[in-house]
This record gives structure tokens, sequence and C-alpha cells, in this order.
């Protein structure tokens, strides 16, 4: 009995990889069938995936909230803007100096949080604090641009993380976007990943059994945080701008964490979803209707979706879908032990 | 909450979501059918401004200001090389965002925009003018001060306006031929992000052409609820004239402190300022306002036209067309100038007429609009304008001025 149930269950997890290469496929197919417009939305649509998903790794997965993940997206940005400016530093190279910038941030912001105790709001408020901090910086530091910012110098050398063709930046970020979600997914069956969502549950409670929750902490904040400088690279490649504002402003931490708290918290696909529902509805809503009411919308649909799924979308999914499995089990007739509730993940 | 509730609201959503693909839908057939007939009838063109936001009010205005253009052309019987095709204005909202410029350059694109104008905020503009580069489509530049905008060898950009730098240039230029020889020092009140930053730096850099000396230099956030500290600063240096950039609700505040701590000065002189050349500053600071000076865009008053268009504005809109909605007027003018002689919608040979712009027909204190290699209107200068007898008005330089400089101004 039980060996034909992990036997359905290994069944089950080779249709939702093949479902999910097959969906990579489609989505590296697209470009084949599209046009620059839409292609501009597909980028924006897998860049918005790859960030919600390195905030869900912290935030999601380990429960610590973050409301400043602008702070790992801008210095990964500016690490790699200067280099390259300033030295001459590929970007390719760049990106990971930026990495490491980021996550040596990242754990200074940790190890004091967290050995000051501080949860949820205030961890928030914290993580908020310091992209404050580092956006008045970048502001009044000269050798960083100050106010003027980095103006990267274009080109089309892909060895230089510039592309001739807008493609082959979508071909960069939707790896970058399918490779975290398969981390994500990996790390959600890892050790690692079950120590985070047992801390996240009950910190006390995983301390108990043992789990150092400081230590694990510091490592899903550093991860998040080494990954979020490296979109904040691919910002500052695609746009060729960056301003202390555009790095470390209030709005990129806002735009990081919707689609994930829109997809669903804590969930592989969460962050997928979201990107994927929330891209379509913005650039609807501004197209078609006049500009105030756009927001008006905008703004509704999202208010909708937060209190009537508090667990995201694909919460709401996994729910529907349980019941049908208890639905399924109540008229059947064979009784079994009912298998082991899947958590949040 | 109520399971009714839940009911209603999900028909709510429902219903929201029925306009959007319904509308949708609608917007699709008329892109199909213009395709096929679009040569004579309208001539699309795209306006990329924040429409909503906290810039929204400015962006807008310029828009406006380009919408009327479109018209008078339009009621003149539209653009008769092309067998009187109308202009019409397509709107994109970039919220200020680089991001949502670039989606909306790519958006009125594919709606059939020949030529694209924006975006009010330098950081936009960055990203759309790039953007419009790769798709080989013109774009105009309303308004955008950052003079790095068109130093990347971009073919497809162009811009009107005089840039930070010659704003700068034009305040040294012209305090060269001012200063007195009891006007010896000065001092610089400016916000510290681009936008104030470039113009202290540029001053800083060649104050000393004009014989003044640089006694005091004070950022400030322009989010600051107080100037007091930033104020007594520059007290404590005793400049004879106070240079201030920044935008509206900060520079109010500094002359407002200034007055209150009863500092004085013999000028308060703005580069490009958000405040002083608004109309609401002169209203909410009455008698303080008088004598204080800008060097910024404008319209020439001296042109009879100009009247005509600002009466106009203020009939359709409602409101005075700010000196920023002025370049929204100009370039919509400007661009049917350029379709003119271009006979064709093909956005290499606008471009291609872009290039040869000679357009004096434009209601600014500049000459003919021309633009060199790099797309910058050759001669874009601002003018002095000062506040006298609660008006804002043209002193300098002559040949546009309709009333005469009062500089240092007289001490109460």
């Amino acid at each position: 009995m039980a060996e034909t149930r992990t036997l359905a269950k290994k069944k089950k997890r080779v249709v939702s990889l093949a479902a999910a290469l097959l969906a990579l496929l489609a989505a590296a197919l697209l470009p084949q069938v599209i046009d620059s417009y839409y292609l501009n939305l597909l980028i924006i649509t897998a860049y918005g995936i790859y960030l919600a998903q390195c905030w869900n790794i912290m935030s999601g997965l380990a429960g610590q909230f973050s409301f400043g993940h602008a702070t790992f997206f801008g210095l990964g940005a500016y690490t790699s803007s200067l280099l390259f400016t300033k030295a001459g530093l590929t970007p390719w190279v760049g990106m990971f100096a930026g990495g490491a910038v980021a996550a040596l941030m990242g754990l200074f912001i940790g190890f004091l949080a967290f050995r000051y105790q501080l949860k949820g709001h205030y961890f928030a408020l914290a993580t908020l604090a310091f992209a404050e901090i580092l956006r008045v910086l970048a502001l009044n530091w000269r050798f960083v641009g100050g106010a003027m910012g980095i103006l990267i110098p274009l080109g089309n050398k892909p060895a230089n993380f510039q592309f001739p063709e807008t493609v082959h930046y979508y071909y960069v970020i939707l790896v970058m976007a399918a490779l975290i979600t398969f981390l994500v997914y990996k790390l959600g069956s890892s050790k690692l990943g079950l120590y985070l969502v047992a801390i996240r549950e009950n910190e006390e409670a995983a301390e108990a059994m043992g789990v150092n929750s400081f230590k694990y902490k510091l490592i899903a904040v550093s991860i998040s945080a080494f990954l979020t400088a490296l979109g904040g690279t691919f910002y500052a490649q695609f746009y060729s701008y960056l301003d202390p504002e555009l790095a470390f402003g209030t709005a990129v931490s806002v735009n990081i964490l919707t689609p994930a708290i829109i997809g669903g918290v804590g969930t592989v696909w969460g962050p997928v979803v979201g990107a994927l529902v929330l891209t379509p509805i913005a650039e609807l809503t501004r197209g078609l209707l006049s500009s105030g009411i756009s927001m008006i919308v905008y703004g509704l649909i999202i208010i909708v979706v937060i209190i009537y799924l508090p667990e995201g979308i694909v919460g709401l999914l996994q729910k529907v879908w349980r019941r049908r499995i208890i639905f399924k089990r109540r008229t059947t007739v064979v009784e079994n032990k009912p298998g082991v509730k899947k958590g949040g993940f | 909450m109520s399971k009714a509730f839940r009911l209603v609201s999900f028909f709510v959503s429902l219903l929201l979501a029925g306009t959007l693909l319904a509308g949708c839908g609608t917007k699709e057939k008329p892109k199909e059918s213009g395709k096929a007939g679009q040569q004579a009838t309208e001539i699309k063109i795209g306006a990329i401004h924040p429409l909503t936001g906290n810039l929204a009010y400015e962006g807008k205005a310029i828009r406006n200001a380009l919408e009327l253009a479109f018209e008078e052309v339009n009621a003149a019987g539209g653009i008769k090389s092309l067998g009187g095709a109308k202009l019409k204005l397509i709107d994109g909202d970039n919220q200020g965002s680089p991001e949502k410029a670039v989606t909306e350059v790519q958006r009125l694109v594919k709606e059939g925009a020949v030529i694209l104008t924006g975006c009010y905020t330098s950081s936009a503009t960055f990203a759309a003018t790039q953007e419009a580069e790769k798709l080989k489509t013109p774009f105009v530049v309303t308004i955008a001060s950052a003079p790095n905008i068109l130093e990347r060898g971009f073919k497809y950009s162009f811009r009107v306006q005089p840039n930070a730098n010659v704003f700068a240039k034009n305040f040294i230029d012209y305090m060269k031929e001012l200063v007195t020889p009891d006007i010896k020092t000065a001092a610089i009140m400016h916000e510290d992000t681009l936008f104030g930053t470039t113009f202290a730096d540029y001053i800083e850099k060649h104050i000393g052409e004009t014989g003044l000396k640089l006694v005091a230099r004070v950022p400030y956030s322009n989010q600051s609820p107080n100037l007091t500290a930033e104020i007594n600063k520059v007290a404590a240096a005793k400049p004879d004239i106070l240079i201030g950039t920044g935008y509206y609700r900060d520079q109010t505040l500094m002359v407002k402190t200034l007055k209150e701590q009863k500092v004085k000065v013999k000028a308060i002189i703005g580069i490009a300022n958000g405040a002083f050349s608004d109309p609401k500053f002169i209203d909410e600071l009455g008698k303080d306002a008088e004598y204080i000076m800008d060097v910024n865009y404008c319209h020439n008053p001296k042109n009879s036209k100009s009247k005509e268009v600002m009466e106009k504005y203020q009939q359709k809109y409602g409101s005075p067309l700010s000196s920023h909605a002025v370049y929204g007027y100009v370039v919509g003018k400007l661009i049917a100038d350029v379709l003119e002689r271009a006979g064709s919608t093909d956005k290499e040979k606008i471009r291609e007429a872009l290039t040869k712009t000679n357009f004096a027909d434009h209601i600014l204190p500049n000459k003919e609009i021309r633009f060199n290699e790099a797309g910058e209107n050759v001669n874009a200068a601002g003018v002095i304008t000062q506040i006298q007898n609660g008006k804002k008005l043209v002193v300098y330089p002559g040949e546009y001025a309709e009333a005469k400089l009062i500089f240092p101004m007289p001490q109460q």
C-alpha cells in the first residue's frame, strides 16, 4: 500500500516536472511569434518572477518578512555598474561581486536584527530603514554619481552583458527565473528548506528540536540577498540607467514583494503565478482605461485578491485541490489513514 | 463578512474583469481598420508623460498643450503635404518611472505612433529615448533637462528646451552682464536630487567668471518640512545674492523662511526654479514674492501669438499655460512642421526632416529651432523673469523683455 503511494507520488512529480519543462519551452519559443511589445512584457514578467522568488526565499520560506529588498537590489545594481563604468569590469563578473556585497549586507542586517530578536513588523521596518539609509547615502556620495546616478554606456557586446537584440535579455532573465524557481522547489524538500519552514511556523519549537534558528535565518537572508543583487544587475544592464531612487526606493521593495504576495507567499509557484497575473493586469488597465481610472482598477483588483485570497492565488488553488481530495476520500468506501497533510509548501 | 456581501463583491469583480475584456475587444478593432487607410486620414503621435502619481499635474498640462497644438493644426486643414491628414494624440502614462516609460514606448509604437514625445522626468526620458532608438522611432523631448540624455549618440532623439547646462550657462552669462561692483558674493541653496545638484555643480564651477564669490553651498532634501537650519547657514555667510534651485514646495518654503528670519539679500535668483515661475507662488507669498528673479524657460511675451495661445489654453483647460506646457505646445507645432516637410509617415523620412528643422513660427523667446548633430536645439536659451507688482514678467535679455529689470532689489 505504502509502495503504491510513493509510486503515485513519484509519477505525480514526473508529470508536474514535465509540465513545468513544457511551460518553460513554450516561454522560450514565444518570442518567435510575438512582437516587441509583448516581448517587453514577457521580460517584465520574467523579471518580476525572478525578484519575487528571491524575496520568497527569505520572506516566504523562512518567514522573515522583508520590506526593504531594494537594499540588496540596489547594492547589486550599483556594484556591478560602478565596476563596469569605472573599472571596465564586465557585469557578468560584477554581478557576482554585487551579489557578494549584498550577501554581506544581508548578513549584517540579519545579524543585528536577529541578535536583538527583531521579529515580524519590526524586522520589516528595520529592512526598510536600511534601504532608506542606502538611498540617502547614494544620493549624497559623489563617487557613485550622487543624484545624477549612473548612466551605463551603451553597447552590444554580449561579453559586457549588453545584447544587440532585446530577445537576448529575455533569454537571460528567463533562465534566471527558471533556475531560481527550480532552486526554490529543491529547497522546499531539502533539509535547509525544512529547517526554514520549521522556523517560520514556530521558531521556539524549531529551536527546541535543535534547529539553530539564528544560523539558518542568516543563511536564508544571505541567499536571498545574493540572488536579489543579480536581479539588480540585470535591471541596470537592461535599462542602462540607475539612480538612488530607482535602486533603493521604496517602490522597488514593493514591486519585488507584490507578485509573491498576490501569487502566494512561501509557495513555489506563487511568485510565478503572481507575476503572470499582475503584469497583464497592469498593462491592460493602463492601455485600455484613462490614466486615473486604470490605477483605481488596478488597486481594486489587488484589494479584492488580498481580501478574498489571503494565501494568494496558489493558496486558493491548493485549498480547492485539498477539498477535492477530501471529498473524493469521503465518497470512496476505502478508509485509509489520512495522508500527512501537506504544509504550505 | 456575510455571504451576501461576498457574493455581491464577487459579481463586482466579475463585472470589472468583463469591462476589461470588453474594452480589449473594442480597442482591437480600430487598429485593424487604421492600418488599411492610415495614410490620408490620421497620423498618430504618442505622448508619454506622468498622468498619474505626484507629477501628474505637470504631465497633464504638457499633454494638454500638445493636444491644443494638434487641434489648431487640424482645424487649419491638417498636414497638407499628406492630403490634409489629421494629427491624433495617443496617450502614454509613464507614472514617472523608467520601466513604465519603456513599456509605453513599445505600446504606442505598436498602436501606430510615428513620433513620440515625453517624458517630463529625466530618468524616464533616459529609458524612453533609448527604447525609441531601438525601435527607430523619432522622439522629441518635451521636458527633461539632464544634459546627458542626448550625449549617447542617439539618432532619433531631439530636444527643443534648453538643457540644465544651458540654463546654468545662461545664468552665468547674464550675471556677467548684470553684476555691479557692490554685489560681490553669492550663496546657493539647492534640493539634493539630480535636478538641483546639476545646477549647483555647474554654478560652483563657473561662478568665478562672473566676478562673484560663492560663499555658501547649502543642499537640502526636497522632503524636509523645515529649512530653518539651512537658512541660518546662508545667513551666516552673508551673501549678496541667493541662488535657489528646487521644486515648488521646497523653494517656496525657502523664501518664506528667509523672510521670517529677516535675512536680507540684494537679490534672490532661481535657476529653472519650480516655484519662482509658478503663478501659485505669487498667490501664496504676495508681497514677499516681489522682485524675485528666475532664469527659466517661458513664452515670448513680445510675440502676439503667445497671448492668443495662453487665452485658448486657459479657456479649454481652465488653468493658465505653465512654462513647461509652453514646450508641449511648441513641440506640437514643430511636429506638424516636420510632418509637412517630410510629406510622409515613414519614420526615416520624419527623422530626416527633423534634422533639417528650421522652425521660427513658435512662441519661445528664442531664435528659430535648429538641431545640432546630437539633437539639441542650438538656439535654446532661458530668459530672466522677475515678479513685479504681482506679475511674472520677462525682464532680460532686452529683445524679449516686457519690463525693466530691478536689480538689486530695493530694501524694504
